[in-house]
C-alpha cells in the first residue's frame, strides 16, 4: 500500500501525519510526506532551503512520524548494518558485514508551485493507494494559504483519500458501501479505521423504499460474515437514498464517515461532487473517501 | 424448554434472526421451528381449480422450501438443532398469527433490520401480526452478542409484569442481567424510582435472579439508546397503546440492540 499525507505547517497537518503513523503502523505501508512551497526560486536555491520554515517542518514530521514506530521496531529504518553468515559458492559459509536497506519507503518530498496541482501530480506519479489530508474544520475544512484546497484534492485524485480533524475522538465507523462491487482493499481499510480507532462500526445499505435489493441484500450479508470472521461486530441499518444526505449530516457528529465512491457506485450515482465538498466541509469527524 | 418460532427467507433479516436463535439456544434450552411463508404474485395465481391448484400448490412450496434451504444448511453447521422448515403460502403475518396461535409457542422470533426513518419499526409494531401477538416476541436489528441482557423499567412500564414474563421466559438461562429504571429527562431526586428498582430486585430474587447492576439513568431518548447499545437484550414492556408516541419508543426505535417485548 502507498500513502500520500499531504502537508503544510499549519496544526492540522500535523493531526494528518499522526494518522498517517497510525495507520502505517497496520499496515507498513509505504509512506510519502509531500509538502508545497508556492515560491518556487526559493526551493531552488540550494542555499537558502534548509533556512525554509516548510523543509524544517517536513523534517521535524519524519521525525514525529518515527517516533510511533520506536518501540515495535521500524520498517523504515534507513540501514540496518551487522554482521551475517552467507554461504558462498564453494559451500563454504563467510561472516560478512552487511547493510541492508529499509524494509519499507519514507519519503520526504518538496514541490513547489500551486499546491493542489502538485499534491494531484504527485498522488499520479507515485501511484498512490491513500492520499491523506488534514483540514481546518472550524473554517469549513480549508487550507491555510489555498482555501479549497481539500475538496479539490478529494474531487481530483483517483485513489481513495481520507480528510482528517482532530475535532472529536470518533466513536463511530459508518460505512455507507456499494454493494454491488465491493472490493477487497476497501472493507480491509474500512478494518483498519475500525482498529486505529476502536470505533464501532455501522454499515448501511441503500435501499430504494424500506426493502433492500435482493443482490444489495446478498452483498451485505457476505459484508457481515467478513467482519464477523475478524471479530468485529458491525451493526447494520438501512438508509433510503432520498433520505442519505439527511442521515450523514446527523451521523457526522460522531462518525468517521466511510463512503464508496468507485464508478460503479450508487454512491457516485447519490451522491454529486458538490454534496461531496458539503460533506468534507460540514462534516464535524473525518471522511473517508473510498475508490 | 423454550419453543420458538423464526420466520425465514433468502435474507439478510433472517439470516441475522437465525444466528441470533442459535445464540440463545446456547443459553437456555429451545425447540426451534422456522417457517417461510410465500405469498405468490398476482401473475401466479393459476386459473384452473382442483388437480391444477394443488399442483401449482405442491411447485410453489417445492420453490419456498428450495429458496430457504439454503440458509438453514449454512446455518446448521453452527446450530445443529435447527430442523426442517414449515412452508406455507399466503399473508406472510397472517400464517405466521395462525402458526403462532396454533403451535404453543413461547417466543417469537424476527429479524428487523433498523431504517433511518423512524416510521417502519412503529408501523411493524402496529401491524396486524404484532397487535394480536399471543406470546412474548424478540425484534431482532442487529446480531448482537449475547452476554448480557438488560431490563429497562421506566415510568409506563407495569413492573411486575415485565419481571414475570421475562422469568417465565428465560427460566433456566445462564444469562447475566442489569436492571435499570431509564428516565428521558434531567437528573432529580429519583427516590420513587429507586424504590421500583428495589421492588424489581426482590421479585427477580424470589425467581433466583440477581441483576448485577440497578440504577436510575437519565438522558434522552437519543443517547440512552447510544449509551446502552453494547447489550445483547434489551427486555421491557411497551404496553399496548402505541397511538401516542412515547419517549421509551422513541428509545426503543433509536436502540440497535435486540429488544423483548409483550
Amino acid at each position: 500500500m502507498r500513502i500520500l499525507c499531504a502537508v503544510d505547517e499549519s496544526p492540522y497537518s500535523e493531526y494528518a501525519i499522526r494518522e498517517t503513523a497510525r495507520l502505517a503502523m497496520n499496515t507498513w505501508a509505504n509512506v510519502t510526506i509531500l509538502g508545497v512551497h508556492r515560491d518556487s526560486a526559493l526551493v531552488k536555491r540550494a542555499s537558502a532551503r534548509d533556512d525554509v520554515d516548510l523543509v524544517k517542518t517536513l523534517r521535524r514530521y519524519r521525525e514525529l512520524f518515527l517516533t510511533y514506530f520506536q518501540e515495535s521496531g521500524s520498517p523504515y529504518d534507513t540501514k540496518r548494518c551487522g554482521y551475517e553468515f552467507m554461504l558462498l559458492a564453494n559451500g563454504a559459509w563467510e561472516d560478512l558485514y552487511l547493510c541492508r536497506s529499509s524494509m519499507k519507503e519514507l519519503k520526504v518530498r518538496l514541490r513547489a508551485g500551486n499546491m493542489s496541482k502538485a499534491i494531484l501530480a504527485e498522488a499520479e506519479e507515485d501511484e498512490s493507494d491513500l492520499i491523506v489530508i488534514g483540514c481546518d474544520h472550524d473554517r469549513g475544512c480549508i487550507w491555510e494559504h489555498e482555501a479549497a484546497l481539500p475538496k479539490k484534492v478529494v474531487n481530483g485524485v483517483s485513489c481513495s483519500a481520507l480528510v482528517v480533524t482532530a475535532r472529536k475522538k470518533i466513536k463511530n465507523i459508518l460505512c455507507c458501501l456499494d454493494q454491488q462491487s465491493v472490493s477487497q482493499e476497501t472493507l480491509e481499510m474500512v478494518n483498519q479505521m475500525v482498529t486505529i480507532h476502536k470505533a464501532r462500526l455501522k454499515i448501511v445499505g441503500l435501499s430504494k423504499g424500506k426493502e433492500l435489493k435482493p443482490d444489495v441484500d446478498k452483498s451485505m450479508q457476505f459484508i457481515l460474515d467478513y467482519y464477523l470472521a475478524r471479530e468485529i461486530t458491525p451493526s447494520i441499518s438501512i438508509v433510503d437514498t432520498s433520505e442519505l444526505e439527511s442521515f450523514l449530516a446527523q451521523e457526522s457528529e460522531q462518525a468517521l464517515i466511510a463512503l464508496v465512491m468507485g464508478k460503479k457506485s450508487l454512491l457516485s450515482k447519490t451522491l454529486s461532487k458538490k454534496k461531496v465538498d458539503k460533506l468534507v466541509e460540514a462534516s464535524r469527524s473525518s471522511v473517508l473517501i473510498l475508490r | 424448554m423454550i419453543k420458538v418460532l423464526v420466520p425465514v427467507a433468502a435474507d439478510l433479516a433472517s439470516s441475522i434472526a437465525l444466528r441470533y436463535t442459535c445464540r440463545l439456544a446456547e443459553l437456555v434450552e429451545v425447540e426451534i421451528q422456522t417457517i417461510n411463508v410465500r405469498k405468490p404474485s398476482s401473475e401466479e395465481y393459476p386459473v384452473g381449480t382442483g388437480w391444477v391448484r394443488h399442483t401449482w400448490e405442491k411447485t410453489m412450496l417445492q420453490k419456498a422450501e428450495h429458496d430457504v434451504s439454503q440458509l438453514i444448511r449454512a446455518e446448521r453447521a453452527h446450530c445443529p438443532t435447527l430442523g426442517e422448515p414449515k412452508i406455507r403460502l399466503g399473508d406472510r403475518d397472517d400464517e405466521i398469527l395462525k402458526e403462532l396461535q396454533s403451535g404453543s409457542y413461547n417466543l417469537f422470533l424476527e429479524g428487523t433490520i433498523p431504517t433511518f426513518s423512524s416510521s417502519y419499526f412503529t408501523k411493524r409494531l402496529q401491524s396486524h401480526l404484532y397487535e394480536n401477538m399471543p406470546c412474548p416476541f424478540i425484534m431482532v436489528k442487529n446480531l448482537m452478542p449475547l452476554n448480557r441482557a438488560l431490563l429497562v423499567l421506566s415510568d409506563s412500564v407495569d413492573l411486575s409484569r415485565l419481571i414475570r414474563i421475562f422469568t417465565d421466559t428465560f427460566k433456566k438461562a445462564f444469562l447475566p442481567i442489569d436492571l435499570f429504571y431509564l428516565k428521558f429527562q434531567e437528573k432529580e431526586n429519583g427516590e420513587k424510582e429507586k424504590e421500583s428498582l428495589k421492588t424489581a430486585m426482590d421479585l427477580l430474587e424470589t425467581q433466583g435472579w440477581v441483576a448485577e447492576k440497578s440504577e436510575v439513568i437519565y438522558g434522552q431518548p437519543q443517547e440512552l439508546a447510544e449509551r446502552l447499545e453494547d447489550y445483547g437484550l434489551l427486555v421491557t414492556d411497551l404496553g399496548r397503546s402505541l397511538e401516542k408516541r412515547s419517549p421509551l419508543q422513541e428509545f426503543l426505535v433509536a436502540t440497535l440492540a435486540p429488544i423483548l417485548l409483550f
